[in-house]
């Protein structure tokens, strides 16, 4: 089994600080890698093969690539995502577009507003232990 | 004395006729008055009888009546006359008669002027209706800047009503032709009306359309066009229709839509931009307690201090657009541009390596004072700080106009941008292409508004590493 990875994709660094202090507290022994810009992590979702293993948490809304044309150019690839990978769409509104968004792509698993409430967060982390 | 028959029937058919006959002597006094007077006026006629006729009609067209009947007949006893004036009946009230006058003169008497007189009031009471009825309609067509044209068929010359030519703003002597009637339209806007036409002439479909027009005097105007063809027998006969000036209605509705696009936005910045930063602050605070995290301490307050600033900005943005939206129009004001950019480019601090050209058709420049500062100011220094370091940076000012558009383009050869899937971005609040430290992503968005604000747009073209173009409209683009 592949290593388990937690991902976090987002230009805001105060994000970075608060997820990496809540992940560390509700996935010990995690590993966090830090992403600022969508096109950053084309590749390595691209690297990934059937058995990789990943929490993945998405900014919808970032300066350069945001969420949403990372996710375009997912579906450009035809990227095909593993069974043991999940993305969670992170966004500071509660816009109908965005949870629209979120709904309709087979990428996305779940829609976390901004800021992250610890308990919200657990609760993602408990379902995807469960998947694996 | 008996009567001959033929003089009693004569005035039987006189006294008993629908119209009043009399006899005047050349002053006018009645020497003669038929019984019909009573009918038609109340008065007996002894009541008339050497009486002054002046003293029954009315005071308003004594001159009228003098002028125009009396005295042609009196001066020249060849003329007839066939007038109508006002005649004041025994109630009081006048009608309307219409009199035939004319001088016989029998053997041996005095000459004396006939008069046959019919009463008229109906009819010119109607006429009256008719004509007011006419001016309410040309009022309202006044009004609602709405006039009427139309084609016969047979000498294929356009009819334009006064309105019409008006809205195209064509001279007195101006004589519309079939061919010429449609290049009033607006260049882009012609094969819409030369499609509707044909349409028409084709199902008998009418049309209306909301279009462009340059008038007689160049000036852009949004008319309304409606119109239809008239066919007889598979045959076009003739084309008519209404043409109203809506302008003032277009451009209204386009400020109310640039309004509520504006409003729009900030509450897009309320509800999302600024949920960023303040939820950053609230989940950032819990940190301060925490003893495991002492040793960060001072970098979460430099957070939670950046976290603050970019509230703050973004506060006094919306600020700003409100101001913009809400106060009133910023005065426009005459602009020595040379001298006005060259003051800019300067406070801007430029080295050796920096290089600016301006190629200005006109020397001054009409606008708001601010507006043109944020505008020059943002683009260069966006120009100096994104340059490329590997060559001298140069940039291009150029303002000229464009049909009748006053244009500024602003043109780099700095590292440029990628438009290809971020045009839509450049301009919105917090987007900052660059990673260089100092770029905020607000300045682009204030000017764009600002430039709105005065009904202008800005466009953006560039390429990465060979530069950024931005164009100015100051006032609009040409059709707009």
């Amino acid at each position: 089994m592949s290593a388990t990875r937690l991902i976090l994709i987002d230009d805001d660094r105060v994000l970075h600080f608060v997820m990496e202090n809540l992940l560390k507290k509700l996935y010990t022994g995690a590993e966090v890698e830090h992403y600022f810009d969508g096109n950053e992590v084309v590749d390595v979702l691209g690297s990934f093969d059937p058995s990789s293993c990943a929490l993945i948490f998405l900014d919808l809304k970032m300066s350069h690539t945001s969420g949403r044309d990372l996710l375009r150019q997912l579906e450009e690839l035809d990227w095909q995502r593993p069974e043991k990978v999940q993305i969670i769409l992170l966004s500071s509104s509660t816009d109908p577009e965005d949870i629209a968004l979120a709904e309709s792509s087979d990428y996305i698993e779940e829609y976390l507003v901004k800021p992250p409430e610890a308990a919200k967060v657990s609760d993602i982390i408990q379902r995807f232990k469960a998947l694996l | 004395m008996t009567k001959h028959p033929l003089e009693r029937s004569y005035k039987r058919l006189v006294e008993n006729g629908r119209d009043l006959i009399c006899r005047h002597h050349l002053d006018g006094r009645y020497s003669y008055v038929s019984a019909s007077i009573t009918r038609i006026a109340g008065w007996s006629v002894e009541d008339l009888l050497e009486k002054n006729p002046y003293d029954f009609f009315h005071p308003e067209d004594h001159e009228y009546i003098k002028k125009n009947s009396h005295k042609v007949v009196v001066d020249d006893f060849d003329q007839e006359t066939l007038i109508e004036y006002r005649f004041r009946c025994k109630d009081g009230q006048y009608i309307w008669l219409q009199t035939f006058s004319q001088i016989i003169q029998f053997e041996g008497e005095d000459p004396e002027i006939y008069t046959i007189s019919r009463d008229v009031t109906a009819l010119i009471q109607i006429q009256t209706e008719l004509s007011r009825q006419k001016k309410i309609i040309e009022d309202s067509g006044h009004l609602a800047k709405l006039g009427s044209w139309h084609i016969d068929m047979k000498d294929q010359k356009p009819i334009w009503s006064e309105m019409v030519r008006k809205i195209h703003e064509v001279p007195a002597d101006f004589v519309p032709e079939l061919d010429k009637a449609v290049e009033f339209y607006y260049e882009d806007d012609r094969p819409a009306i030369l499609k509707a036409i044909e349409a028409s002439q084709a199902e008998g479909k009418e049309w209306d359309l909301k279009l462009r027009i340059v008038t007689y005097k160049k000036n852009l105007k949004w008319v309304r066009a409606v119109g239809r063809v008239e066919k007889k027998d598979g045959k076009v006969t003739a084309m008519y229709g209404v043409f109203q000036d809506i302008h003032e209605d277009v451009v209204y509705a386009q400020t109310l839509e640039r309004q509520r696009d504006r409003l729009s936005e900030i509450s897009q910045i309320l509800a999302h931009d600024l949920r960023g930063p303040s939820g950053n602050i609230k989940s950032l605070i819990p940190f301060l307690q925490k003893e495991e995290l002492a040793d960060e301490r001072e970098s979460i307050v430099q957070m939670l201090s950046d976290s603050a600033d970019k509230l703050l900005n973004i506060l006094e943005t919306v600020v700003d657009m409100l101001k913009l939206e809400l106060d009133e129009a910023l005065p426009s004001e005459e602009i020595h541009i040379n001298e006005f950019i060259n003051q800019i480019w300067e406070s801007l601090l430029p080295d050796k390596t920096m290089k600016l050209k301006l190629d200005l058709e006109k020397s001054l420049l009409v606008y708001n004072r601010l507006v043109l500062n944020s505008i020059i100011y943002n683009l260069l220094s966006n120009a100096i700080r994104y340059r490329k370091a590997d060559r001298d940076l140069q940039v291009n000012i150029v303002y000229t106009i464009e049909n009748n558009k006053e244009k500024l383009i602003i043109e780099d050869n700095g590292s440029g941008m990628d438009l290809e899937q971020n045009k839509n971005k450049l301009f919105k609040i917090g987007r900052s292409f660059h990673r260089e430290p100092g770029s905020k992503g607000l300045g682009l968005f204030m000017v764009k508004n600002q430039i709105e604000s005065q009904g202008g747009i800005i466009e953006v073209e560039s390429e990465v590493d060979k530069g950024s173009r931005f164009t100015v409209w100051l006032k609009g683009k040409p059709g707009l």
